[in-house]
């Protein structure tokens, strides 16, 4: 039964139950009405006898009286042919007994229905009485026949009428659920559709309410389905080509990474094998120079892995905008002019004097998006401009919403392409990163570091008529007396006085140590040094220091165990600076909490060591000079040639712009040199120096520093017209220039 | 005088013996008792079978009612002597000699006579405007209510045409409903049918009083049964039970008193032995 019902479908059901509920209340219906009727006959009947008892007598009394027994007779025979009258007798007092008996009337009702409803005749009798005397017995029997034949008409109508409800019944609901139910065989179909894949699949709504609403919030869930289909389709597809991006990137970055590092290993290689020392000094140098050009690509991937990590940390510090112009315009001065292009700084006159920042990453950005503009631009002018937007009170506190924009004539970009510039892993195109190289990560690490310092990064262009790259950050002015009294301004190879300063360097790494003594040498400091934590302990309890260079990472005892040490021991002045290849501000603040005074990260850089011990050993570096008085300087030996590592350093990394602007030099510095020639024969001391000036610029610029100091003394002597010394000056310069092309070329051979 | 004292006094002897023997007599024998057709067999059932019953109750004799549908049957029944007692004033007919019915009672009340009414709103005013029309009787064989004014239609040379309603109040119930306009009827009861039906009538012509009709006996009945039942239906009105019994009897039919009934002979009905024996109308039945 219950599998039986199971398979049934819903109308067939509905029709079942329906049926079967009409049928069983039609029957008990009709069973009630045809024993009600049954009840109701039979009460009739013996009413209708009752009466005919009453009146019967009274009707034969005069022919009984009168005892015309013919007539009595023929009445009775008429009588019984009444409807109901079935018998009718009158048994007279003297013994005479008249009958009657009446004709069947029509069809009489089944047995069985007489039986079960129990319709029975109905008999009674009556003494015929008049004036008190009787005369006779007047007896009457009733059929059942007619009133049973009547219902059970009756019931066999009923039943038909049943039936035919019955059948009504059942074609109605077939119908209306036949045609209501089309809806749910539509939404079986669409649902099909969509599991099918065919996303737009909807249904029409119509039918009953009910059924509308289903279609409704079908088609709701139809079309939610669809969106967050197509949604996902399409992050997908974003992932799969950032995912192919970020491949491609690695396989670009590898090409990258491997190729100054190979020629590193080259480098070396030759080195060990070359027999002469300057040789091996040479190929060292060139080595160093990859090394930076590496550094500086791997800076970029960890940059900007450190920003999407989140663990990149923006300084706050406070430091002056006026210098940090003065440096980029140095840096890129030289290229800008050797390109013929005009790079100019505006710097409103409303800047704040100082303001609070990152210095380091905002001189990022900085550099990166005017390397980006000089590198795009042919020919025409390149334009940085500081301006304030807004602020609340420019003079001592409160904020100011800087823009720093650079504006360019150069190639432009163009409008699909504007949209993805600031994305990594892409540059204009394909034909850009062949020809002007770069990792790409440079403007989407500017982005996310202008982002970090909670500021807005955009570009404006248009193909041929130049670009403008311009991010605005907001900016609490720092009160002036807050700057740290040092000058930033990096020279290259100037030498302060620190005669009689004594530093204890501390660091285990032999390699390590030889550079830090090396940079220290060059600055005229007396070195002592201690290979671990413990000696330095014991170094300073021996002997007195002005500075301590402590390496952090040391076997026995590290660096900041010695200087909780040297502490304890009741040295708090003395300056201990940390030296560790970790760079991030947790260090540094491990390191302060240690209670060293100030963090240097390796690698050492040269001007970095340089103002960290200006800052802690005091005194003014001295101004630029060539003097040969000074021990450090007097060697030109010792002045590198071609220092590429920094040079690129400075650049951030751009080990591309290094190369190009090496191009520049070597094609314009020969213009120059003859341009300078041109001007002394004919006595324009003006030019003269100009050129001078130039090539000094350029030279800067590649870390050329034995050209620039040549550079610089003829720019002297042509400053202070001197035909005796530009003479004098002339054979060094030109031999230092032959020299740094050359090893300007064969550093480009040795990169690749 | 004497003679009647004498022959009174006889009777009552007799019925006093009789009164003492009639039980024994009369108690298993039933005798008929006929009643002239005046009005349907039903009324007269209920006016005489409560007298009756009250006669064998105390006379002991079983009287069974007898009424036949018209007069004329009833009359055919009396001419062949077929009832035991009949009451009747049909047999003082010639063609009822051979019967030979012998008066016993009287009604108390006064003589009938014959009269020829038209309904009060008739425009007949006198039997002379009868002439030429139909006129209702009871039936050939009634009296008062045919003999009696045919007689004296006959006499003043009135020609109408009779029509037979077949007994008294048959042919007043004609009347009633305007099928004849005007009809020959016993005085008594159509005083009785009219009170009875609300009839408003007028006597045209009213003839001599008859006595009403007599009960008479068949030769042929012991005279011990004759005489109780004589004595009984005499003595009703001194009995307060026989009394109530004539009162509802008459309230049955309308009938006014003086109720009940007086011994009484065949002498007191000569007049309508004389009638016979000079009447012109010859179709009485």
């Amino acid at each position: 039964m219950r599998g039986f019902w199971d398979r049934l479908p819903f109308a067939a059901r509905l029709l079942v139950t329906a049926s079967v509920a009409l049928v069983v209340a039609g029957a008990a219906m009709v069973g009630v009405s045809a024993r009600q009727e049954a009840l109701d006959a039979r009460a009739d009947l013996a009413a209708v006898l009752a009466q005919e008892l009453e009146t019967l007598p009274q009707a034969l009394a005069e022919t009984v009286v009168i005892g015309d027994f013919s007539t009595l007779q023929q009445t009775l025979d008429r009588y019984v042919e009444r409807p109901l009258i079935v018998e009718a007798h009158f048994l007279d007092t003297s013994g005479v007994r008249l009958s009657s008996h009446g004709p069947e009337k029509g069809e009489p009702a089944p047995a069985w229905f007489v039986d079960l409803f129990g319709y029975a005749p109905a008999s009674g009798e009556a003494p015929v009485i008049v004036g008190g005397r009787s005369y006779g017995n007047l007896t009457l029997t009733l059929s059942p026949h007619q009133p049973a034949a009547r219902a059970w008409h009756r019931l066999l109508d009923h039943l038909g009428i049943l039936l035919l409800a019955v059948a009504v019944d059942f074609a109605g609901i077939w119908l209306v659920l036949h045609f209501g139910l089309q809806p749910l065989k539509r939404l079986e179909r669409a649902a099909d559709a969509l599991a099918n894949g065919r996303l737009k699949a909807r249904v029409a709504p119509f039918g009953s309410p009910e059924l509308r609403h289903l279609i409704d919030r079908f088609n709701r869930m139809a079309e939610t389905l669809q969106n967050t289909i197509e949604e996902h389709r399409r992050v997908e597809r974003e992932l799969d080509a950032a995912s192919r991006a970020k491949s491609e990137f690695l396989a670009n970055m590898s090409h990258e990474i491997r190729t100054p590092l190979n020629a590193i290993l080259g480098l070396m290689e030759l080195a060990l094998d070359a027999p002469d020392v300057g040789e091996r000094r040479e190929f060292i140098r060139k080595a160093r120079g990859a090394s930076e050009l590496l550094l500086g690509i791997i800076n970029d991937i960890l940059d900007f892995s450190k920003i999407e990590a989140g663990k990149l940390d923006i300084e706050q510090a406070p430091f002056a905008l006026a210098p940090l112009a003065t440096d980029l315009a140095d840096i890129f001065g030289p290229q800008a002019a050797e390109k013929g292009v005009a790079l100019r700084f505006e710097m409103a006159d409303t800047l704040p004097a100082a303001i609070w920042g990152d210095p380091l990453r905002l001189r990022q950005v900085l550099l990166n998006l005017i390397g980006n503009a000089i590198k795009f631009t042919e020919q025409g002018e390149v334009i940085v401009r500081v301006e304030p937007l807004d602020c609340a009170d420019t003079g001592v506190s409160g904020w100011a919403r800087l823009r720093f924009s650079v504006r360019d004539t150069g190639i432009g970009i163009a409008t699909e392409d504007l949209a993805r510039l600031f994305d990594a892993f892409t540059q204009g195109d394909a034909s850009t990163t062949r020809r002007f190289g770069g990792t790409g990560l440079g403007l989407a690490i500017g982005k996310r570091l202008v982002e970090l310092m909670g500021g807005q990064i955009g570009a404006e262009s248009a193909p041929g008529a130049g670009s403008t790259f311009w991010f605005e950050l907001p900016c609490e002015i720092a009160p002036v007396e807050s700057l740290p009294s040092a000058p930033v301004a990096p020279a290259a190879g100037t030498c302060p006085a620190y005669a009689g300063k004594r530093v204890l360097l501390v660091e285990d790494n032999a390699l390590n140590r030889e550079m830090a003594q090396r940079f220290l040498g060059r600055l005229g400091i007396e070195i002592v040094v201690a290979i671990n934590g413990a000696e330095a302990v014991g170094a300073v309890a021996r002997e007195s220091f002005d500075l301590v260079l402590m390496d952090c990472q040391m076997p026995v005892m590290d660096g900041y165990e010695a200087t909780r040490c040297i502490r304890a021991a009741g040295f708090a002045d003395l300056p201990i600076l940390a030296m560790t290849a970790n760079a991030l501000s947790v260090d540094r603040e491990k390191s302060l909490a240690a209670g060293m005074n100030d963090h240097l990260t390796k690698p050492l850089k040269f001007e970095t060591l340089r103002e960290t011990l200006a800052r802690w050993l005091g005194g003014e570096p001295p101004p630029p000079a060539a003097a040969p008085t000074e021990p450090s300087q007097s060697e030109d030996m010792d002045a590198p040639r071609l220092d590429t590592a920094r040079a690129i350093a400075n650049f951030g990394g751009d080990g591309e712009l290094y190369r190009q602007i090496a191009e520049i030099f070597r094609q314009d510095a020969p213009a120059q040199v003859a341009e300078f020639d041109a001007a002394c024969a004919a006595g324009d001391w003006l030019t003269a120096r100009r050129a001078a000036h130039s090539v000094k610029g350029m030279a800067a610029s590649l870390g050329a520093e034995r050209l620039r100091r040549r550079a610089y003394a003829l720019e002297q002597a042509c400053a202070a017209e001197d035909a005796a010394a530009v003479a004098a000056a002339e054979p060094a310069f030109r031999a230092e220039l032959m020299e740094t092309t050359t090893a300007l070329r064969t550093y480009e051979d040795n990169i690749g | 005088m004497r003679e009647k004292t004498l022959k009174r006094f006889a009777l009552l002897l007799a019925a006093g013996l009789s009164l003492l023997a009639a039980p024994v007599l009369a108690q298993t024998q039933t005798y008929s008792f006929g009643v002239l057709s005046q009005r349907s067999a039903v009324l007269t059932a209920q006016y005489w079978n409560p007298i009756l019953d009250y006669v064998e109750k105390k006379a002991g004799v079983r009287l069974v009612l007898k009424a036949a549908r018209t007069a004329p049957e009833s009359n055919d029944a009396t001419e062949r002597g077929e009832y035991d007692f009949v009451y009747s004033n049909t047999i003082f007919q010639p063609k009822m000699a051979q019967a030979n019915y012998q008066v016993i009672l009287r009604p108390r009340d006064e003589a009938i006579t014959g009269q020829i009414v038209t309904l009060e709103a008739s425009p007949i005013r006198s039997i002379k405007d009868l002439e030429g029309k139909e006129v209702g009787f009871p039936s050939q064989a009634a009296f008062v209510g045919y003999a009696v004014p045919m007689d004296a239609l006959l006499r003043q040379g009135v020609t109408v045409t009779p029509v037979f309603g077949g007994n008294q109040e048959g042919i007043m119930g004609q009347l009633k409903a305007g099928r004849v306009i005007a009809a020959g009827v016993n005085n008594q009861v159509m005083k009785s049918f009219a009170a009875r039906e609300n009839v408003q009538y007028r006597v045209l012509w009213e003839s001599p009083p008859y006595l009403n009709l007599p009960i008479a006996a068949h030769p042929r009945v012991p005279k011990a049964v004759v005489e109780a039942v004589r004595t009984a239906i005499d003595g009703m009105d001194n009995d307060p039970e026989g009394m109530k019994i004539l009162e509802a009897s008459a309230s049955i039919i309308g009938q006014k008193p003086p109720l009940g009934f007086r011994a009484a002979t065949q002498a007191d009905y000569q007049s309508y032995i004389d009638f016979y024996k000079q009447t012109l109308v010859k179709d009485f039945k």
